[in-house]
């Protein structure tokens, strides 16, 4: 292992969470729109995994179905979705209930959207720890309240009776985190682009908390972004999506020094660098294809610069094993070493 | 180092610029005077020569749209002046500046909500062109086409719905109503914060392109400093409605001389995960615009402020040919020191 985080949990093995062969499909008109069509994860404890991919590739949707949070005519199917040993699929919906915010929690993208706006932030935490903390009388509330608030570097006294209006997207984002980590029993903490809204110096302290959780509680994280800096930043191992669909995994460095799949090769090589050498902008052409579209092959061949022939058409790539720790990559190149993109293949 | 060549007129002028908003409070408020003030803007000083583009950058709340929008007057000003093509354009009166908006135009942040949703597009292409009177209607939808291949659509999009197209392709269609009626300067306010990496650059590319084609004067501004650093010529660091750093992109990326400019590269996090950050992440975050702290505004978060720091707001001042900088602990470079120390009587 690379990484010296996932080094001191690796004896542990166990995963955290394992996903696999999830598919959610919603309705749209009537009609099935497959959102997720291949999806498969897996999270080591104290693990950040990053889930990478442009607007309608499924990222969130992935995040939700595996929370329990979409509600027919969305329907879900996975093999697995095992949680700590339980496969979620067989709770009840009480018990589905106790997981959400109890194991597994969920940050979203936008914090002033995520507090009912007119109740106070004091007692839409109190409903917080009321469902996940049996351990507190009610009259502890306050006090657990100010030490998980003094936990994200908010000094909550007098604020409990506040509005979520009057505190800044910083403070919100910071105060839902603590929301997230009330319950003791948290092992994975999903967090839905959880710093898009932010100003870049908020981001950066909000990034520097996750990672503080991270250590402190040993946290697993599913961090869903459209930005690969902060995936950069942040994350010990990648998962590509587009289209609803895993195209490459691959731990965070061999990512950015040897990407496998040809989507998430001209991904990087579409960030404009800092500061910007002058040269003119690679751009991707053409755009996610729609979730409704019929595609024999691969679904990024229209894109692709890197295009093998006819078989790119006509067949669907598997996800191909890159490397012995665990890299897969969902493209035709990936079998035949002397055809296949990206130098310096490390295995 | 540019003395001998001659600097050509601003296009746009901005001299001291104030905006200022009224927040709160009801008609007991307003009649003991207590009514409160946010200063969006105050007083901000730039020009832009022709076919330059001046970027502003700096966090939610440090007046950069408001600059924008109060260039073009979609805020009014309370104070100061905008000089276009060496026309006041803050005395204009409703009519003359209906005139003169020909020239200068907007490319809005969100493209889905700055459309009218119930119009095509060629409609939507089209309005800039029948609000003033441009043309008749077969030379407006003339036009339309080429505007949509300008920016690299086709004339199938004509008849579509915003909700038709993606959102790249929206935004396209904003800057292609933005260009509608051939104007000289253009304020792009956030134009692709809200698009995906792919797409992203696509629009950074038309935007350069269409800057050299057309000869575009513009006014860039971003969060984004990846995206800055390739559009702009000059960039404007802005905090809490006032410049506190501005200079050329070459002087502002290799020698950023205020804390707050540093802070703000250092945050931005860079797509390498050998170049994490080790040092922790800038403290605190934007102060209040109603109760601003005294001395300068930076100062509560500024971790070399000193005493003077914390009482005197410091001048924005010159400090390198060209870059000018709001803080005391600067000091002006030995090359222009020289023939710059008297400003600083104290």
């Amino acid at each position: 292992m690379t990484n010296p985080s996932t080094a001191a949990t690796a004896v542990e093995t166990d995963e955290v969470l394992r996903v696999t062969d999830l598919r959610t499909t919603y309705q749209f008109r009537g009609l099935p729109v497959p959102a997720v069509k291949r999806f498969s994860l897996s999270v080591k404890p104290g693990e950040i995994v990053g889930l990478v991919g442009e607007s309608g590739s499924g990222k969130s949707t992935a995040l939700k179905s595996i929370l329990g949070m979409l509600r027919p005519p969305a329907q879900v199917e996975a093999e697995e979705i095992i949680l700590t040993g339980r496969d979620l699929r067989s709770l009840s919906e009480e018990e589905m209930r106790k997981v959400r915010g109890g194991e597994m929690a969920m940050i979203f993208q936008d914090p002033i959207n995520s507090f009912n706006p007119s109740w106070t932030i004091g007692s839409q935490f109190r409903r917080v720890l009321s469902l996940h903390r049996p351990d507190l009388e009610r009259k502890e509330y306050d006090e657990e309240i100010l030490r998980l608030l003094k936990g994200v570097g908010i000094d909550g006294r007098g604020k409990l009776n506040s509005y979520p209006f009057q505190f800044s997207q910083g403070q919100l984002q910071r105060i839902m985190i603590a929301v997230a980590c009330a319950s003791k029993e948290l092992k994975v903490l999903l967090a839905d682009e959880p710093t898009t809204s932010l100003d870049v110096t908020i981001e950066a302290q909000v990034l520097e908390l996750l990672r503080t959780l991270r250590v402190e509680r040993n946290l697993s994280m599913v961090l869903v972004t459209h930005d690969l800096s902060v995936v950069a930043e942040m994350c010990d191992k990648v998962v590509v999506m587009y289209a609803g669909q895993v195209v490459e995994v691959a731990d965070v460095f061999n990512l950015f020094e040897s990407p496998q799949h040809p989507y998430t090769q001209q991904l990087l090589q579409a960030i404009p660098g800092f500061p910007h050498d002058g040269e003119r902008l690679y751009a991707m052409r053409g755009a996610v294809p729609g979730l409704a579209t019929e595609i024999q092959g691969c679904w990024f061949a229209d894109r692709c610069d890197s295009k093998l022939g006819s078989i790119c058409d006509t067949t669907p790539p598997p996800l191909y094993p890159v490397t012995a720790t665990g890299g897969l990559a969902a493209c035709h190149r990936v079998p035949d070493p002397a055809i296949a993109g990206g130098e310096g293949k490390n295995s | 180092m540019t003395e001998n060549v001659p600097t050509p007129a601003p296009l746009l002028s901005v001299k001291d610029l104030h905006t200022h908003f009224p927040v709160g409070g009801g008609l007991l408020t307003k009649l003991r005077g207590q009514q409160q003030i946010v200063h969006a803007l105050d007083g901000v000083s730039v020009d832009i020569a022709p076919r330059q583009t001046l970027a502003i950058i700096g966090e939610s709340g440090s007046g950069k749209s408001t600059m924008g929008r109060s260039i073009l007057r979609l805020e009014e000003p309370t104070g100061g002046s905008v000089s276009f093509r060496g026309r006041d354009i803050t005395s204009l009166s409703r009519e003359e500046l209906r005139r003169e908006r020909q020239h200068m135009q907007m490319v809005f942040q969100n493209p889905y909500s700055s459309v009218n949703k119930r119009n095509r597009l060629v409609d939507i292409i089209a309005e800039p062109l029948r609000v003033h009177g441009v043309g008749d209607a077969s030379s407006r939808r003339q036009r339309s086409v080429e505007l949509l291949e300008l920016v690299g659509l086709n004339r199938d999009f004509l008849h579509r719905y915003p909700h038709e197209v993606s959102g790249g392709q929206l935004q396209r269609v904003g800057i292609a109503r933005a260009l509608a009626t051939n104007p000289e300067f253009l304020v792009a306010d956030e134009p692709t914060a809200s698009l995906d990496v792919s797409v992203r650059a696509q629009v950074m590319n038309l935007l350069t392109d269409l800057k050299s084609e057309l000869g575009l004067t513009m006014m860039f501004i971003s969060h984004d400093l990846a995206v800055v650093s390739y559009i702009a010529d000059q960039i404007a660091v802005m905090y809490l409605g006032r410049i506190v750093e501005i200079g050329s992109k070459q002087q502002l990326e290799s020698a950023p001389q205020h804390p707050y400019t540093k802070a703000l590269f250092a945050a931005a996090p860079k797509p390498d995960p050998r170049l994490r950050k080790k040092e922790s992440a800038p403290l605190g975050e934007v102060p209040n615009a109603i109760t601003r702290p005294t001395g300068c505004f930076y100062s509560p978060r500024c971790p070399l402020a000193e005493a003077k720091c914390f009482t005197d707001y410091p001048r924005l001042e010159t400090k390198a040919a060209g870059q000018q900088v709001a803080c005391h602990l600067v000091a002006p470079s030995p090359l222009v020191g020289a023939t710059q120390l008297p400003i600083t009587p104290v």
